[in-house]
């Protein structure tokens, strides 16, 4: 099979929820290999986007294609991993039986031992989740949807409540899966964390204001600093 | 205590589930169903019991109640041989029968009592009431032709009778309703924590069809439910003394059927 050059391709799509336009004709492409940050203000849409490349949300309008197919398409989410914004676990099952659950439903029957070892929580595999900090029940979940080693991971806010030391070794990690293959979209409103993506895209009312790497964004912007650079596109997009 | 902080959740409450649909047909339409299904239960699904009529009598009497019991509405009798009686009485075709005997008439000449002897299947009591109902109105009709005479049935039970209690005859409903309900209400719960935790929504975007996770869902809760059902059964068999006179693993297998359909 000919490798396609992006492991998401979302063209114009729209979703609608009663009156309110959530996605309003958004468009991007996610390279494979890369780590994409996506970037907006609460309910800019970036939520439902990542929904909509998982089958959550089906579209009104556009099309959403990934890993070189039409989403949804079963077959294709067994190669994706998702993260949601809240840690989604089952609070009465032990780390581990909780990562081995999710890779089995995706197909996996290793990689437990090397996804709680990426998030650092093999030392606590036998806890319980009810009983793990804020914290770690998000590695846990993030550990969750690395466990089945996806082509492609969406991560929604996934360094919510992650402790600094361990946010700058994730990051690394991410980076290393991306050099290694991966495709990466990390939805976030942290700019120290949007700074380390290969490219990025602003998103705003459920449309796509701005995309490129952190210079090209600074660089569009005029201005030095990305966040400056984001309030600026931001409020550009708005009128 | 301020009426406006208790005003204010009750206002809550009412708010918050006229949105929730699940809730609601639970708490509106749930109710129907479980009355439904104890009816049914109770009631042996509510259409006129059999009964059976052995008219042995040598005089007119007993001609005159099989007469009045053949047109009766309350329960659908038909006449028959004593074995033939007994027989569908044991197999479950007949909720009762009333033996008319040879002396039946001179005797209620002679002592001015009518006593039919009224043999009932016993294992539900409506059905059983329903028979003696029947046999009553029988004799009640023809009251005026024979005055004076009192109407005295006997009557004996192939199942129960005067040593069975209330649970007794309502314990083989309510094994099956406890844990149709049971396993119902557990099923909802676990399915809606999945939805509050969020896990529904990982599994939605997995690989998983609807029906993988439906199929999961059934059997995990099988397991649990057959568990449940062996020691409700053993529990009403041993500790409450429930009186069993049929199959122990048939009753187990309804009993299971009644956890897998919930």
């Amino acid at each position: 099979m000919a490798a396609q050059p992006y492991a998401v391709e979302v063209d114009g799509v729209v979703k609608r929820f009663g009156s309110l336009r959530a996605l309003d004709g958004a468009t991007l492409r996610i390279r494979r290999g890369e780590v994409y940050g996506l970037l907006g203000p609460n309910g800019a849409g970036k939520t439902t986007l990542i929904r909509a490349l998982v089958g959550l949300v089906i579209p009104d309008g556009g099309t959403v294609t990934v890993l070189g197919r039409r989403a949804p398409n079963l077959d294709v989410l067994a190669r994706v991993g998702y993260m949601t914004q809240q840690a989604a676990l089952y609070p009465d099952l032990s780390a581990e039986e909780n990562v081995a659950f999710f890779a089995a439903i995706n197909g996996a029957h290793e990689g437990v031992r090397e996804a709680l070892e990426f998030v650092e929580l093999w030392d606590r595999r036998r806890s319980v989740v009810s009983s793990l900090s804020g914290g770690m029940r998000t590695r846990c979940s993030l550990a969750c949807a690395l466990a089945h080693k996806p082509d492609l991971l969406l991560l929604d806010e996934p360094t919510v409540g992650v402790d600094p030391l361990l946010r700058v070794q994730l990051w690394n990690r991410f980076q290393r899966m991306a050099h290694d293959g991966t495709s990466i979209l990390v939805s976030s409103h942290v700019m120290d964390e949007a700074e380390r993506c290969d490219r990025l895209g602003l998103i705003r009312f459920g449309r796509l204001l701005a995309e490129g790497t952190v210079a090209e964004l600074k660089g569009q912007a005029g201005v030095d600093r990305l966040e400056d650079a984001f309030l600026k596109l931001a409020e550009a997009g708005g009128k | 205590m301020s009426g406006r902080r208790v005003a204010a959740i009750t206002r809550r409450i009412l708010q918050q589930f006229r949105r929730d649909r699940r809730t609601l047909g639970l708490l509106f339409g749930a109710p129907l169903i479980i009355l439904g299904l104890l009816g049914y239960l109770l009631r042996g699904g509510g259409a006129v019991p059999a009964m059976g009529v052995v008219n042995l009598d040598d005089g007119p009497l007993g001609a005159a109640i099989a007469s009045q019991l053949a047109q009766s509405k309350t329960a659908s009798a038909s006449g028959m041989s004593r074995a033939a009686a007994e027989a569908k009485l044991r197999s479950g075709e007949l909720a009762g029968y009333v033996l008319l005997p040879s002396d039946f008439s001179s005797r209620a000449q002679q002592s001015r009592v009518i006593s039919p002897e009224v043999h009932l299947e016993g294992s539900q009591p409506g059905l059983s009431q329903t028979i003696l109902q029947a046999v009553s109105e029988s004799f009640a009709a023809l009251a005026g032709q024979a005055g004076g005479v009192r109407f005295a049935p006997q009557v004996t039970f192939l199942y129960g009778g005067q040593t069975f209690d209330t649970l007794d005859y309502f314990g083989a409903a309510f094994i099956g309703l406890v844990v149709f309900f049971l396993v119902f209400v557990i099923t909802i719960v676990a399915f809606l924590r999945e939805r509050g935790q969020g896990t529904l929504e990982r599994l939605m975007a997995s690989p998983l069809r609807r029906g993988e996770i439906v199929l999961g869902y059934m059997l995990g809760f099988t397991v649990l439910a057959l568990v449940q059902a062996v020691e409700v059964l053993a529990f009403c068999l041993l500790v409450l003394h429930v009186h069993n006179a049929g199959n122990v693993g048939l009753i187990f297998v309804l009993e299971a059927l009644m956890a897998i359909a919930a």
